[in-house]
């Protein structure tokens, strides 16, 4: 097994290690008990997913998983926990403060960590003129995507629009508050 | 995209453009009734528009890679909205107890059946899993729809949170068949038709790697279709979910969700050569299909025996029927892949015809007694008080039975004649055994319903029934009656119907 791994060539021996960055990360969200550093966590695991994209040769894909998960996505979870005031839940797995050096290094080196060598990998693809040549030779971009996206797959689009409009409205129906959206007529006493 | 796509998708597409309209509409005035005739004319037209489609279509019409529009698809695309049709006259009896519009309640119907109509045509994965999220997230919004209800939240949540994991498996399923065919189409032969870029020749020529990759790709798109069908091992949240939903939106669960998913996993699963040539036929894959249909047919008759409340009933005996339906896909030539589409959306028709007559007494008699909770010995007496409700229940129950001169019985035939062909002789025997353990629990309902109501009873406070129906609603009972009895005497109509179109 170990030599097949050292068969492998730079290209995917730099994929299969973000991958693994990946499936660790996830696992640490999943076991995690911390909300806040679970999230951390995931961000790392996103970003990992993107890189695995980039060395597929997507940049598109890898700049969407970016933007959108590991920026808007987070961003709607955090402010999901900061709404829902979890309090008890919260404070419960919460750090101390208080406690030694050691431990405040404790709460930032796991994900530093993973940053990190998802950091080394993405410069050391960038650099390595190797990598780029295979790189280059099959790149999806954006226009292709948009081509397929316009022409084929039209309604595809179309439908996820409609999509959208249904998550928006059961989204709506759950989280109005009480009261709204009665009938004026029927208030007044009227026919409706 | 051509005249004659654009007439082909055209059912859907009113669809849709319903959906845009009734927004308008809701920006203009916020009316109960003004929405609720509104949706029932959409799906009316629509209906139209689809049957004089399914009588013209002379082949089956490709709409870009996404869509195929045939005659199977639009008829079952007639019976959903057949059944969005009752679902929305149901809905007007329970949502006029509260003050407020309920437009969000419409809007939301009509996406789900716009999911529904995108899945009984689509011939692709991308419009495959976009309609199944469309549906289901339309019906998260649907099933939680009551929310000062006891158990509102946590149905819309198991539903939720379960469809999501269905889906994600089922997406890492397409990604696995994608890995092997190389194309995301439902057959691999389109392959050769279709040149839209330089990216998918790229694609081509990854085409045909490890055919374990393919069986477990088709095994874990298997589980989010089993949990949408609540097939066996996938069937816990059914009986929770249907009692905890409103009632219409129950029906809407029990008919419309399961004929769209069932229609697009036969075409998914006709279309893959695979399974259903003989020569290359993947006896593991069929095997895993008898195992499903089998598991569910027990287990789904097993557990509705002691079942007090109908909702959760009738939960169970639709995880035996859908179990019954598997049969259908076990077709080792593709010869009788037509006989299999006949059976099939026979047996359909047979189910959702039973499944509206049911639930329409369900919401009656539970408007009625007001309460959220219906049992059945809440029935108890219904055929000396309310003849007509009674007869309604029976001609139901004995179809979803399968008893000779309903429905249900030609639907079962159809389907002893698929195994027959196929030559399965355990599906057949647990077919048999499970509709025998349905009779016990089946009969019951209808001899509570002939229970002379005594004194005893009164002193539980188990007031007969003896609601009066307006007579809008007495003709809508008779008209379901007739239809039932009659396609249950004169099965022909129907079944020539479908074997003519193609």
């Amino acid at each position: 097994m170990i030599s097949t791994f050292i068969q492998l060539n730079p290209l995917q021996l730099t994929f299969y290690s973000a991958a693994l960055l990946a499936i660790v990360a996830s696992l640490k969200v999943i076991t995690g008990k911390n909300t806040v550093h679970a999230l951390l966590y995931l961000v790392v695991s996103l970003l990992a997913v993107a890189v695995c994209f980039y060395l597929m040769g997507a940049p598109f894909a890898a700049g969407l998983e970016v933007i959108v998960y590991a920026g808007a996505i987070l961003i709607l979870f955090v402010f999901a926990i900061m709404m829902f005031g979890l309090g008890q839940d919260e404070t419960l797995h919460a750090p101390n403060i208080d406690g030694s050096k050691v431990n405040k290094f404790n709460l930032w080196f796991g994900p530093f960590l993973l940053a990190l060598l998802l950091l080394i990998e993405l410069v050391y693809a960038i650099n390595s003129g190797e990598v780029q040549a295979k790189l280059t030779s099959n790149t999806i971009d954006a226009k292709q995507v948009g081509m397929l996206l316009y022409g084929p797959y039209l309604l595809a689009v179309e439908i996820a629009s409609f999509l959208l409009l249904a998550g928006l409205i059961g989204g709506y129906h759950f989280a109005k508050p009480e009261g709204v959206g009665l009938d004026r007529k029927k208030d007044l006493g009227e026919h409706g | 995209m051509t005249q004659l796509m654009l007439h082909s998708l055209l059912p859907v597409l009113i669809v849709a453009f319903g959906i845009v309209l009734s927004l308008l509409l809701i920006a203009w005035r916020r009316s109960q009734k003004l929405i609720l005739i509104f949706t029932i004319t959409i799906f009316s037209v629509a209906l139209l528009a689809s049957f004089s489609l399914f009588v013209d279509l002379a082949d089956a019409v490709q709409v870009t890679t996404l869509v195929k529009v045939d005659s199977y698809g639009l008829f079952a695309f007639m019976l959903v909205l057949v059944a969005s049709i009752a679902v929305s006259v149901l809905s007007s009896m329970w949502l006029t107890h509260t003050t407020e519009v309920h437009d969000e309640f419409f809007v939301l119907l009509q996406l789900v059946v716009l999911g529904a109509g995108i899945l009984v045509i689509s011939d692709h994965y991308a419009s495959l899993f976009l309609g199944f999220e469309l549906l289901s997230i339309a019906l998260v919004g649907l099933v939680g729809y009551s929310r000062d209800s006891e158990f509102s939240v946590e149905t819309s949540f198991k539903y939720l949170v379960l469809s999501a994991c269905a889906s994600s498996f089922m997406l890492l399923g397409i990604a696995f068949i994608y890995s092997y065919s190389g194309s995301l189409s439902f057959s691999t032969e389109q392959l050769m038709f279709d040149n839209m870029s330089d990216l998918s020749i790229l694609v081509r020529n990854y085409g045909h790697g490890d055919v374990l990759f393919y069986r477990v790709g088709f095994l874990l798109f298997m589980v989010g279709i089993a949990f949408k069908l609540s097939l066996a091992p996938f069937h816990l949240w059914t009986p929770d979910v249907y009692q905890g939903a409103p009632t219409p939106v129950t029906l809407l669960l029990a008919t419309v969700s399961k004929i769209a998913i069932f229609i697009v996993l036969m075409k998914c699963w006709f279309s893959q050569a695979i399974f259903v040539d003989t020569k290359s036929s993947d006896e593991n894959m069929l095997f895993l299909m008898s195992i499903f249909a089998i598991a569910s047919m027990l287990i789904g008759n097993a557990l509705a025996l002691k079942q007090q409340n109908i909702k959760r009933l009738l939960a169970y005996s639709s995880i035996a029927h859908m179990g019954y339906l598997l049969i259908v896909l076990i077709v080792i030539s593709p010869q009788s892949v037509a006989l299999a589409w006949q059976s099939a959306l026979f047996y359909l028709t047979a189910y959702v015809l039973a499944s509206i007559s049911i639930f329409m007494t369900v919401q009656l008699t539970q408007y009625h007694h007001n309460k959220s909770e219906l049992n059945v010995d809440d029935w108890q007496g219904m055929f000396w008080q309310n003849p007509s409700l009674a007869v309604l229940i029976i001609v139901a129950i004995l179809s979803l039975a399968g008893i000779p001169l309903t429905m249900g019985f030609i639907g079962k035939f159809y389907l002893l004649n698929v195994a027959v062909q196929a030559q399965q002789w355990w599906l057949i025997s647990a077919l048999i055994i499970g509709s025998g353990i349905g009779l016990f629990y089946y009969l019951r309902i209808i001899f509570v319903l002939f229970t002379i109501v005594n004194e005893k009873n009164i002193a539980k406070e188990l007031i007969p029934v003896s609601l009066t129906l307006s007579p809008a609603v007495n003709f809508s009972v008779m008209i379901v009656i007739i239809l039932s009895v009659l396609l249950g005497i004169f099965p022909d109509l129907l079944g020539n119907l479908l074997v003519t179109v193609n």
